[in-house]
């Protein structure tokens, strides 16, 4: 090989050329970035010395500003300064609209949403987009050169909307992305790299919006994701939000204007901050002190510290590992500062967990380390890392049932396919509808997007063969294609919906998924019951359609009363009455059917004489 | 096209070391991830990219007992979950009711006691058939006769799985 390396001219031939590149945490709260520097790696300081810049946007109408300069508008300009936009990517108007005492003034454009600030209109692509521009600037100030690309860290448990919001927002500021990468798994490459453990982790990532729990194995510089969980939503905000609501019902607060909903929420959010060193907090509203104590925080919090328990219970099960199994619950996010979070995960796990690290630090950390690999740098660090899907993905299948290709917790990449067919004679098109999440029904689970198979040789039911393919690659992404088998007709996508799922919705289509999974059951009977009497009803009708001369009218009189009387009963809500009548149309036209086909071998030897077909037997 | 024993360099068989299987996963995959290609073409970008969901696949489908299992009989031209052949033995489903309903029994009554002996049972009838279907492949017998015990398997796995996720529910 050696002798093909001959380089054109201008063009550097040096092998030991540095490639820039750069690790960046888009966080809820805060964003940060880090680079390696000859064998180092460092967190990049904007001009005074600040590693963190706060993730807030403030839109003006000579234009944006970001970090603690938008932070000084909070209060003042509370509809135009955006904080938290990481809570807003991927999801629909509907969602937004959802999230609890909000500042802004949300438009629906098409379903998804975007702010109207006193710069237009701006999705939250474009304001997190903003944030992102600004880190890439320190980058390349720090560097000295331009940035060769970017791995950009999303929580674990990110939905396919969500990815592509964030890859969409890396893109419009001019990023190359070369990898979105899991936080959790970014924490454990850091850490695992630092302190040489090997075996099994968990990491416990609580951030300001996002809450994520993965378990994985360290052996030899390869990290590998046994199973992931979280929610989307839940994280730093919320417990804020609980303040926020305590405070505004104890201290009888009415009618509050934007400014004092962020004056009130920034005050809840230092209270809470507070709360992990101090045993009580408390701040000063027009005159009125608000006082929170520990027990009494404990309690408002009570709900969402469970909720990340249950998850991580449903992690390690599905990682199949006790919990004495994991060496070193490793802490991650500035959430994890709370002590209610320290001691309840610690008592999950029957040992102390690991908060030396600093948590809001060693995921932008890790996500350097990755993208100095993927730039082709030489690294003293061979790693290799295998994350895994977070949530199942489907397609509708008749009868509104998604039927799962590949389930959550496989190892991307990943492709699999699956062969569907045709349920109607002579049907030319196909619509194929792609889902995410856990429930067996398609209304409980995500839409991600639709597409149309068209062009399929019209052939007898059943006959056709749908292939569609599923691929996941390593970034999370999937995309979707689809052929007819036999002619090779073809369609595909990349799947990329308006916004992604909601987080209450993922919360909710998980929780359901345990609950009502034998509800699910006796559903989905009851879908194939009806699927199978609207197939019989369609196969009678063709039938009489084509040789109803062949009946006599009591055998015509009976097929009809059957036919009607099953037809009347598909919509109902008892799977054992609509199979009974179902059997009985078969039943009553079992002769019909043995008419018809007599009558079809006889038309195939009109013409040939007996012998004929004799001497080929 | 090799076989997927055969892509991890073992000897197509039920009968595997757990241990090799994983070293040689992890070296293949470690030669062909994308993240390995990161700054290559984007045509090398998507071969590396189908030859790892091929490595993911294929060590998804050798890794447990069952599958492994599956897999050998469909390289013998048997397909364990043939969708039209969906004939069981009758004992055997009069016992799966029975067990079943044993399980909605404990459910409605939420004795962890009594299911923690269930859970211990119906993983005593996974180990069972593992056995038995070990024994199967290493006295060569009847391919049909695998098929049934495949079958059964999945059974008592499917069943461990909702009794297992029904205890981590209740602690």
């Amino acid at each position: 090989m050696a002798l093909l390396q001959i380089s054109e001219p201008g063009q550097s031939t040096a092998p030991h050329r540095h490639n820039l590149a750069c690790g960046i945490d888009l966080g809820t709260t805060n964003s940060l970035v880090a680079s390696v520097m000859s064998g180092e790696t460092k967190l990049l300081l904007d001009n005074d010395g600040n590693a963190i810049l706060p993730s807030i946007v403030h839109c003006d109408k000579d234009g944006m500003s970001v970090g603690s300069e938008a932070l000084s508008f909070i209060t003042s300009d509370p509809v135009n300064t955006i904080s938290s936009i990481k809570r807003f990517m991927g999801i629909s108007f509907t969602e937004a609209k959802a999230i609890k005492n909000l500042p802004y003034d949300l438009v629906d454009r098409e379903g998804s949403v975007v702010f109207k600030t006193a710069m237009g209109e701006l999705s939250p692509v474009e304001i997190s987009a903003r944030i992102l521009s600004s880190l890439k600037k320190r980058a390349e100030d720090a560097l000295g050169d331009e940035l060769k690309g970017a791995v950009i860290t999303v929580p674990a448990y990110f939905n396919d909307a969500q990815r592509q919001s964030t890859k969409d927002a890396a893109k419009l500021a001019g990023i190359n992305v070369l990898r979105l990468l899991n936080e959790p798994t970014a924490a454990a490459i850091a850490y695992g790299l630092e302190t040489k453990e090997e075996g099994i982790h968990a990491v416990y990532d609580l951030g300001g919006g996002t809450f994520d729990i993965s378990v994985l194995s360290f052996n030899r510089g390869v990290f590998e994701v046994l199973s992931t969980g979280g929610d989307s939503s839940l994280g730093g905000d919320d417990f804020d939000n609980l303040i926020f609501e305590d405070c505004v019902k104890s201290l009888e607060l009415k009618d509050l204007t934007a400014s004092q909903i962020q004056n009130i929420r920034q005050h809840s959010k230092s209270a809470k901050e507070k709360l992990s060193v101090s045993d009580s907090s408390e701040f000063k509203l027009d005159g009125k002190t608000y006082t929170i104590t520990q027990s009494k925080f404990e309690v408002l919090t009570e709900k969402l510290v469970k909720r990340t328990l249950q998850i991580t219970k449903r992690a390690l099960r599905d990682a199949e590992i006790d919990t004495a199994d994991i060496k070193e619950v490793i802490m991650v996010g500035g959430s994890t500062r709370m002590s209610i979070i320290r001691e309840s995960v610690s008592e999950v796990f029957g040992k102390p967990v690991l908060c030396s690290i600093n948590p809001e630090e060693v995921v932008t950390k890790g996500a350097a380390i990755q993208a100095n690999i993927l730039a082709g740098n030489k690294s003293k660090d061979d790693v290799l890392l295998l994350d895994v899907l977070p949530l199942s993905l489907g397609l509708e299948t008749m009868g509104g049932l998604v039927e799962k290709v590949i389930h959550r917790n496989t190892t991307i990449p990943i492709t699999r396919a699956q062969e569907f067919t045709t349920y109607k004679d002579g049907q030319t098109g196909m619509g194929i509808h792609v889902y995410q999440g856990e429930r067996e029904l398609t209304k409980d689970c995500r839409s991600l997007g639709r597409f149309e198979l068209k062009g399929i040789p019209p052939m007898v039911a059943g006959r056709a063969r749908i292939l569609v393919e599923f691929q996941v690659d390593a970034d999370g992404l999937l995309s979707v294609s689809a052929k007819e088998e036999g002619s090779g007709v073809k369609s595909e996508i990349e799947i990329k919906p308006s916004f992604g799922l909601s987080d209450k919705d993922m919360e909710k289509m998980l929780k359901d998924s345990v609950v009502f999974a034998q509800k699910d059951i006796l559903l989905r009977q009851l879908q194939e019951q009806r699927v199978d009497a609207t197939r019989t009803i369609e196969a009678i009708d063709a039938a009489l359609n084509a040789d109803k001369s062949l009946l006599d009218e009591k055998m015509l009189g009976s097929i009809v009363v059957a036919r009607d009387s099953l037809s009347s009963l598909v919509e109902s809500e008892d799977a054992a009455l609509i199979k009974d009548a179902t059997l009985e149309l078969e039943n009553v036209s079992a002769k019909f059917v043995e008419m018809r086909m007599n009558k079809s071998i006889m038309s195939a030897m009109k013409g040939h004489s007996i012998d004929e077909f004799n001497e080929q037997l | 096209m090799q076989n997927y024993f055969e892509l991890f360099d073992l000897e197509t068989s039920f009968f595997i070391s757990d241990s090799n299987l994983k070293d040689s996963y992890r070296r293949e995959i470690a030669r062909f991830h994308p993240d390995k290609f990161a700054s290559k073409t984007d045509s090398e970008k998507l071969q590396a990219l189908q030859n790892t969901s091929l490595l993911n696949t294929a060590f998804e489908m050798i890794k447990s007992p069952l599958n492994r299992a599956s897999y050998l009989l469909k390289l013998d031209g048997v397909d364990p979950f043939d969708e039209k052949d969906t004939a069981m033995d009758h004992d055997f489903l009069i016992s799966q009711i029975d067990l079943r309903e044993e399980l909605e029994v404990i459910e409605s009554k939420t004795d962890t006691d009594k299911l923690d002996d269930f859970i211990d049972r119906i993983e005593s009838h996974v180990q069972s058939k593992v056995k038995s279907i070990s024994n199967a492949f290493k006295g060569n017998s009847d391919t049909l006769e695998i098929k049934k015990d495949v079958r059964e398997l999945k059974f008592y796995e499917q069943l461990a799985k909702e009794s297992n996720k029904l205890m981590d529910e209740w602690l």
